[in-house]
């Protein structure tokens, strides 16, 4: 045997260890790498919109006619060894609406996180006016009327990190910076037969939030505590308008929001007494500020509010199965928001009002139990109470009847029924009742008695019933209906001040019913369809003429979709939605069923909304393709809102100015993209 | 010399005989490691059957072996679905049982959820017992796709849709003229609500409505030296954020909300009229903010002229 026989012959057992070992682990990482390795892709195209529009745009920045760069990014790496997954993502970012966010994670040890959003907001209504300076502090009119583009845009940057420092321990830092800015419709006014006049509110704010928290964690006990801080600042302290009209110039300067600041700390947490039986809990102290610099001297001399409003939060829940069928569930919430703004006088008031600050304070208990027994056959039975108090603070000279607290039990009875292959869902029925104290008989600082006050609607005795239904059926496995219902009425107790006749609210009434189906053709294709029938209807009286208004909002929508692969390359899609609104407001004498005299009678606003959404995606090859979509978007509606506010048809507004709704608006959408998938 | 290259020889055969087996033994270890302790079956054996669900959970964060808290750390498969010793010696197949699968319609939701629990409980979820969805049989895997890379709840884009499959009213109503940028994905469900359970009141991520709201609307805080009594208490009193045929996204078309409050005490129980010269103003443009213009809080201090701040209107 020569040495070189000797090699092959004694190094083969080696080799064949090697590859039992390295070899087939070597190809095994390959293809698990490839498989676990998160699909990255990056999508590029042109988009074109044919004409200028209010209603589709006005979010997504295609609101006006012409090009627009189509561009998408969603970049993900994950690193095996170290347990590392990097994410980033870009959103239209050749729109006005692009958004980007990376995202790093070392899981179970550490991650941040950078975002970058523009939330736009193009206004949908075509606004002609003579004035200029719109969007600054100062507006004056311009020797003729022109058609401005008004819009406003949040920016907002956030950023945050996590930390786990041990099993147990962690925490977790956030922050948002969002600016505002631009204008948004806005207008004074002197009175409802008076002038008015059109001053677009100038935006120029930001919102910071910062909340940091720590956190342990170990065996079915959970602890967060934590700091939540907020800073609103509006560059902006007054909008003065310099039209030249003594009516107009005696609002000036129109204040804008002050500058204000909250701070929290609170702790919140959950422990596991045994495994059926769990508690939670939080707490919370805050402190809201407005200390801003009054734009004006004041009576007093105070050169700010000095508001300060301290809320305290304690909340706690219990859920237990005490029986192998019984599921217990309960919780108490007791929060005080305590405004303890300093009460000074600032206006000469007359009337309704000494001119003091009023501080609003509120306290909230509520509560809740509801116990649920399972039966045979999937089905169980629900009892719940509901618990719910109001206590407000009030002041003798008010413009409106008032009532120190409000109190509601609710009682909800439900049948469900899970754990079935063909038939699932509830019924329930929930029956509330509101009431309160003694609503107090307003006085004028004068002394009279303000009689026929209405009770208002979120405070007067209400009853109301409800009726919820939700049902999935799955007759046959590739086709699934699904049934909703929900039917709430409110019986309100509306009445004057103390005569006790009928006034102000009466009966609310919104029902809800849903039917949707989905029905999987082949593994391949499947169709979806669903209609749904809104009905809301509001009744309440107004005393003085002795009428009674019926608000009334109905609308019928429908959808269907389709979704299929015809071949290995292609994927397609369809989405059609339909809805139709109607809207009405009937004011008819109390007593008559004919409504009011046909001169200030309402017209019924109708509104219709159709959109068709098409896409088509073709594989070119395993990793590139082409995406086709088109969106037809139609919007229609006879809203009066500014039908004919216009000088001197109506009252519009004295310097001229004129908005109004295009419709019908009918826009299409074509974008063609190529999208590349990588790993 | 040749005795002595002889032993060389052997000792050096000895030597990678021992290397060799060294090496064998150690590919033996790799393969029993692919099995659990107690003798369940790692995922390598599930994957036999299951290799659709086996390469989602290799691919999800789930699957990641780095974080010994995953179940691919402490496990695979069983940690979730339990040992599945029993199904396998069954062969397997649908209906042998043995092991929990939480897409089953024929399991209870408080145990399909109890699964994620276990890990999940703290941080978002943590008042997830209390939350009237864990009454109502929702489950994890109503909302959530665990075996997939990419879940459409969590994801802007597709977020509202998955919540529609239950809030049927809400699919429409975000459709409507007025609304939040909810269809184009700029605001999604879950920036004010927590569908997980929260200690405020529908779900808010904050502990009210109105600390919820001033996320992105806090210009309407306050205090004011003015302030209106509901929009202290509840912004959802007047508003439906999630969409309305009214400006402002008003529950009720204004002067009609208004006057559910405000009665003759002073000029506010008119009718609504479009003709000229009557009382359009208080229906038409900005409604009866047409001229109380300043209808979350006045922080006008004085009251000159005739627009004052005591009655919203700078």
């Amino acid at each position: 045997m020569n040495a070189n026989t000797f090699l092959e012959l004694r190094l083969a057992p080696i080799a064949a260890a090697l590859l039992t070992v390295f070899g087939s682990a070597y190809a095994a990482e390959g293809d698990l790498r490839s498989r676990i390795t998160p699909d990255s892709s990056i999508e590029v195209g042109a988009g074109y919109v044919d004409d200028d529009n209010g209603n589709f745009g006005k979010y997504n920045g295609l609101d006006k006619d012409g090009g627009n760069l189509l561009l998408d990014g969603d970049i993900k790496t994950r690193d095996e060894l170290t347990g590392t997954w990097m994410r980033l993502r870009g959103r239209n970012l050749g729109l006005d609406n692009r958004e980007l966010r990376w995202d790093f994670t070392r899981q179970g040890k550490f991650g941040y996180y950078f975002e970058y959003n523009e939330i736009p907001r193009f206004e949908p209504l075509t606004v002609t006016t003579p004035v200029v300076g719109i969007g600054g502090p100062v507006l004056t009119l311009g020797p003729t009327a022109g058609v401005v583009d008004m819009e406003s845009k949040r920016k907002r940057f956030s950023l945050g990190f996590d930390k786990t420092l041990t099993s147990n321990w962690g925490f977790n830092v956030d922050f948002r910076n969002e600016t505002k800015k631009g204008e948004r419709i806005f207008g004074i006014g002197t009175g409802n037969t008076g002038e008015h006049y059109f001053t677009p509110e100038p935006l120029d704010s930001t919102i910071r939030m910062l909340e940091a928290t720590a956190r342990y964690t170990n065996a079915g006990f959970h602890l967060v505590g934590g700091y939540y801080g907020t800073q609103y600042r509006n560059d902006l302290k007054t909008l003065t308008e310099n039209y030249g009209v003594a009516a107009a110039l005696a609002l000036n300067p129109i204040v804008l929001p002050p500058d204000s600041q909250s701070h929290q700390l609170y702790a919140t947490g959950g422990y596991s007494f045994s495994p059926t039986t769990r508690g939670t809990f939080k707490v919370a102290y805050s402190e809201a500020t407005q200390d801003d610099t009054y734009v004006e001297p004041t009576i007093n001399g105070r050169t700010d509010l000095g508001a300060k409003v301290q809320t305290t939060l304690v909340q706690a829940g219990i859920s237990a199965r005490p029986m192998a069928k019984l599921s217990v569930t309960g919780k108490l919430r007791y929060e005080d928001r305590n405004d303890k703004t300093p009460v000074l006088r600032y206006f000469l008031g007359s009337g309704t009002t000494l001119g003091f600050t009023e501080p609003r304070s509120l306290t909230n208990t509520s509560g809740n139990l509801e116990g649920s027994y399972a039966l045979p056959q999937g089905f169980r039975v629900i009892g719940a109470l509901e618990y719910d108090k109001k206590e407000r603070n009030t002041y003798q000279f008010r413009s409106v009847a008032h009532r120190d607290e409000t109190e509601e039990m609710s009682y909800r009875a439900e049948v469900r029924r899970s754990m079935s292959e063909t038939l699932m869902g509830g019924l329930s029925y929930t029956y509330s009742d509101r009431s309160g104290s003694a609503f107090y008989q307003s006085v004028t600082t004068a002394g009279a008695a303000i009689v026929d006050q209405i009770t208002p609607l979120p405070l007067a005795d209400r009853k109301r019933d409800k009726v919820r239904l939700s049902l999935t059926w799955i007759p046959v496995s590739p086709l699934s209906v699904q049934f909703y219902l929900d039917d709430i009425t409110d019986r309100y107790d509306g009445h004057l001040i103390p005569s006790g006749r009928p006034g102000g609210a009466r009966k609310n009434e919104q029902r809800v019913y849903s039917v949707d189906a989905a029905y999987q053709i082949s593994t391949d294709w499947q169709v979806t369809a669903w209609y749904s029938f809104n009905d809301n209807k509001y009744n309440n009286i107004t005393p003085l003429e002795a009428f009674n208004t019926t608000s009334t909002n109905e609308a019928d929508s429908f959808g269907l979709g389709l979704r299929g692969k015809p071949n290995s390359r292609l994927e397609v899609g369809a989405d059609y939605s339909y809805s139709d609104i109607t809207d009405e407001w009937r004011q008819n004498p109390i007593g008559a069923t004919a409504p009011i005299p046909a001169a200030v009678d309402l017209p019924i606003a109708v509104t219709r909304l159709t959109r068709l959404k098409l896409f088509g995606k073709y594989h070119l090859d395993k990793a590139s393709g082409l995406r086709l979509d088109y969106i037809y978007d139609r919007y229609s509606s006879n809203d009066p809102t500014w039908t004919g506010w216009v000088r001197p048809t109506i009252n519009g507004y004295r310097e001229g100015t004129v908005i109004s709704q295009p419709s019908p608006q009918k826009v299409n959408f074509v974008g063609v993209r190529y999208f590349y998938n990588f790993r | 010399m040749e005795n002595r290259t002889r032993g060389v020889r052997i000792a050096l055969e000895r030597g990678l005989f021992l290397f060799s087996a060294l090496l064998l033994l150690l590919a033996g270890t790799q393969a029993i490691a692919a099995q659990p302790a107690g003798g369940a079956p790692g995922p390598e054996v599930c994957k036999n059957c299951h290799q659709e669900k086996y390469d989602t959970f290799i691919a999800h964060r789930h699957g990641m072996k780095a974080d010994a808290r995953t179940p691919a750390a402490k496990g695979g498969c069983v940690t979730c679905h339990g040992d599945g010793t029993a199904h396998v010696k069954a062969g397997g197949g649908r209906g042998v049982g043995g092991i929990k699968n939480p897409g089953s319609k024929a399991m209870a939701s408080e145990e399909k959820n109890g699964l994620c629990l276990t890990c999940h409980e703290g941080g978002k979820r943590m008042h997830w017992s209390q939350s009237l969805h864990a009454s109502r049989d929702t489950t994890c895997t109503s909302c959530h796709k665990v075996h997939a890379t990419n879940d459409p709840v969590r994801e802007k884009t597709t977020q509202a849709e998955v919540c529609f499959t239950c809030h049927k009213e809400q699919r429409a109503q975000i459709n409507r003229p007025y609304r939040h940028p909810i269809p184009e994905g700029k605001v999604v469900c879950s920036d004010c609500h927590n569908p997980h359970g929260s200690a405020g009141p529908k779900y808010m991520v904050r502990d009210s409505v109105n600390e919820t709201c001033y996320q992105c609307h806090m210009e309407k805080r306050g205090p004011f030296v003015r302030s209106h009594q509901p929009v202290t208490e509840d912004c959802s009193i007047c508003h439906n954020p999630h969409g309305s045929t009214n400006p402002f996204m008003v529950k009720v078309r204004i002067p009609f909300l208004c006057q559910s409050c405000h009665d003759q005490a002073s000029h506010h129980d008119g009718e609504a009229t479009l003709g000229a010269g009557g009382r359009s103003a208080v229906f038409q443009a900005r409604g009866c903010e047409n001229c109380h213009t300043q209808i979350h809080g006045s922080n006008a201090p004085s009251a000159a002229g005739t627009g004052t701040g005591r009655a919203f209107r700078r």
